[in-house]
């Protein structure tokens, strides 16, 4: 699962929980459609990992955060 | 893995602590354990250990002690001390004082074999009930989550709580508090007990492990009761065999069995063992003509009235056709057998029952059922067309086709019974007649409830019917020194009711077990009511979906903000039921958010965080730049309303 840390805000810091076998996450920030930055992660099964993003500067975006894992697609947005 | 048994052992401890050690000694206490079986005795102290435990948890809810573990723990001590002090007093007493010969005593002699052949009974219901429950203990079900809400609400104030709920008014805004009538308070006090003791979570295995225990319990019940009801059977042990066969093994997880037990109906399943237990005691009682026995089965008669309004209103009419029954079967000692009865109520022990209980009611608690608007809702023509009665067809299938069959047999046969006793023909008939009047023709009785939780409750006498009706069938083939039926003939008839019954029964199991748990979705469901619970405050309003979410009931166990928050979109056949018109906010704001309604339900309630299966229910929102998707897992989304 992901979630972003502060859901009530414009923080844009989010986490991904592992409970699955996978352990390779790969997350990609878009603003609207654009891709602003990506990573990769190793999680294991049971543990989470909050990762920061800073939203200095995005105004009038949707921020939309990705997570691929083993096929396996999440997304989470907020509308700055 | 130490403190896993640890925290095992505990609760286990505390089970025997609450549901067994206070009825014990209240039949200690008050001598009354000679008048039964050993085996009558713990089920017995079962039964009555639940009652005890209402009753006292009410009195430390109202006094200054507060209900916490020391008060709970130092009250069943105190209690225990008392009864067992008042024993060895009164044994003292009779010891120093000539003995008077003691009436006989029933007790149940069963052979060696048929001991082994209960006991094997036992063994497998507990393994079949067992298979079930591997894939159901995981606490998802949406009453048990209702219950245990006011079970944790009792654990973590420490005082009795206040059945209230919230609802959306017309103007789309939250009205104050009302009563909820439908939740009695005995239905949580032996949980929050058991919670409170062992600290252990009620977002756990333990409430299920403990209806799984009480259920068992009731099987047991049932068996004792119908060694009773045909105790001048010479037959007797292989009834109650039988009676155990066709309700333990058989037909074990379908309602009102197991899946009861899982599914968190815990007033039905507490009821179905009072019933039994209180049959009994009036059963002995008459027979015998013992008024501490009666006064017995008044108290536990009361503990049932503080567990289940419909089990109390069931037995109520069992105990008006069991009248009826007697004076139609005896009409001409009815007259004698009244002034008797008179003799027997009018008792210090019946009488301070009596009025212990009343005093109970009106001045320290009374039940939350007991007020006109909760009895206008139970009692009149039948309003909707779930509580019209069932066809004879869907009787049939609650009873269990061969069940119902041997126990039409049966019935004829126990009109014509001369030999049962009067009190046991009686009981048995106005058992049968009273429930089978109630779940087919409802109307007849201006009852007004869902017919099929009425009929859940013929299990039981169909049950004891059929299996009198098996043994009656079996042994009228094989009369002493006769056969009417070549053996080989006779041993193929057996077989071919063991199959048939068997069949039916073990079918019904099949049809009743899981495919999968749910526990998987349900996990993600906690997970993110632990993510919101600890994201938002008071001032925020959550909103979840009922039909794709699993164990979405449990969602206000971590909250704790109100029985009604979060709010909750419930089945959507419900909002298009003429007879029980009601908000569409909680409807609307889900299903179509850009409605007019739906803005002015959002702005009314001050909803800003939606809870929902995102398979399902993602896309209406996923459009809108208002809403942001704050968390998402497989099967639960959240949605936060920024603006």
């Amino acid at each position: 699962m992901i979630y972003f840390e502060n859901p009530k805000d414009k923080s844009l810091n989010f986490t991904i929980e592992n409970h699955s076998l996978s352990t390779n996450f790969h997350w990609e920030i878009l603003a609207d459609k654009d891709s602003v930055t990506q990573g990769n992660s190793v999680i294991t099964n049971g543990a989470k990992k909050t990762i920061p993003v800073s939203s200095d500067g995005i105004t009038n975006k949707k921020i939309t955060v990705i997570i691929t894992s083993d096929g396996n697609t999440k997304e989470i947005y907020k509308s700055l | 893995m130490f403190d896993f048994i640890f925290s095992q052992t505990i609760l286990y401890l505390t089970l025997i602590l609450v549901l067994f050690v206070p009825g014990f000694f209240l039949i200690l206490g008050t001598r009354m354990h000679k008048e039964f079986s050993l085996l009558e005795l713990f089920v017995l102290s079962f039964g009555s250990s639940i009652a005890l435990i209402d009753f006292l948890v009410i009195i430390l809810g109202k006094s200054p002690l507060g209900i916490t573990r020391n008060s709970i723990v130092g009250g069943i001590v105190l209690f225990s001390v008392i009864c067992l002090t008042v024993y060895f007093i009164f044994n003292k007493k009779n010891n120093s004082e000539p003995s008077i010969p003691a009436p006989a005593i029933s007790s149940s002699r069963i052979k060696k074999h048929s001991t082994i052949l209960v006991i094997t009974l036992l063994l497998l219901t507990i393994f079949i009930k067992t298979i079930y429950f591997k894939d159901a203990i995981f606490p998802t079900s949406t009453d048990l989550g209702h219950h245990m809400y006011w079970t944790k609400v009792i654990a973590v104030t420490g005082e009795l709580p206040k059945y209230e709920k919230v609802e959306i008014q017309e103007d789309f805004t939250l009205e104050e508090p009302s009563p909820i009538a439908d939740f009695i308070i005995g239905e949580h006090l032996p949980f929050a007990a058991i919670a409170i003791i062992s600290s252990a979570s009620v977002i756990s295995a333990f409430p299920a492990i403990t209806l799984f225990l009480i259920h068992l319990m009731s099987v047991l019940a049932i068996f004792v009761l119908t060694q009773a009801l045909f105790k001048n059977s010479k037959h007797q042990n292989a009834i109650a065999t039988a009676t155990l066969f066709l309700v333990g093994p058989l037909w074990a997880i379908a309602s009102p069995q197991a899946k009861f037990a899982s599914g968190g109906v815990i007033g039905n399943n507490i009821g179905n063992l009072l019933i039994p237990l209180i049959i009994l005691l009036f059963l002995k009682a008459l027979i015998e003509k013992k008024s501490k026995i009666l006064a017995y089965a008044l108290f536990l008669s009361f503990g049932l009235a503080y567990t289940h309004h419909l089990s109390t209103f069931v037995f109520a009419f069992i105990f008006f056709f069991t009248i009826i029954a007697y004076a139609i079967i005896n009409p001409k000692t009815l007259l004698q057998d009244a002034k008797g009865w008179m003799k027997l109520i009018i008792s210090p022990w019946v009488l301070g029952v009596l009025t212990a209980g009343i005093i109970f009611i009106f001045f320290l608690y009374t039940p939350t059922y007991l007020n006109t608007t909760a009895i206008d809702t139970a009692v009149g023509a039948p309003s909707k067309a779930t509580r019209t009665g069932l066809t004879f067809d869907q009787f049939k299938s609650t009873a269990g086709e061969a069940r119902f069959a041997f126990a039409l047999l049966g019935i004829v046969i126990l009109f014509f019974a001369r030999s049962l006793g009067k009190y046991n023909q009686a009981f048995l008939i106005g058992w049968i007649v009273a429930l089978t009047i109630m779940s087919l023709r409802p109307n007849w009785l201006f009852v007004d409830i869902p017919s099929n939780r009425v009929a859940s409750y013929i299990v039981f006498p169909i049950t004891i019917i059929a299996a009198y009706a098996l043994i009656k069938i079996l042994t009228a083939l094989k009369s002493e020194g006769k056969n009417y039926l070549n053996p080989i003939f006779l041993l193929a008839t057996f077989f071919i009711f063991l199959s048939f019954i068997a069949t039916s029964g073990l079918y019904d199991n099949a049809l009743a077990l899981n495919d999968a748990s749910s526990a998987n979705k349900a996990l993600q469901t906690y997970n993110a009511s632990e993510y919101i619970t600890k994201r938002s405050d008071a001032k925020d309003m959550i909103l979840k979906d009922h039909n794709y979410l699993a164990g979405d009931s449990w969602i206000k166990l971590f909250t704790m903000r109100g029985y009604s928050y979060p709010l909750s979109r419930g089945y959507f056949k419900r909002y298009e039921d003429e007879t029980k018109p009601r908000e569409q906010c909680t409807n609307f704001m889900i299903s179509t958010p850009t409605a007019k309604e739906a803005k002015q339900c959002y702005d009314g309630t001050g909803t800003d965080f939606i809870m929902i299966n995102p398979k399902i229910d993602s896309s209406q929102f996923s459009r809108l730049k208002e809403f942001w998707q704050v968390y998402s897992a497989d099967d639960i989304g959240i949605f936060y309303k920024a603006n």
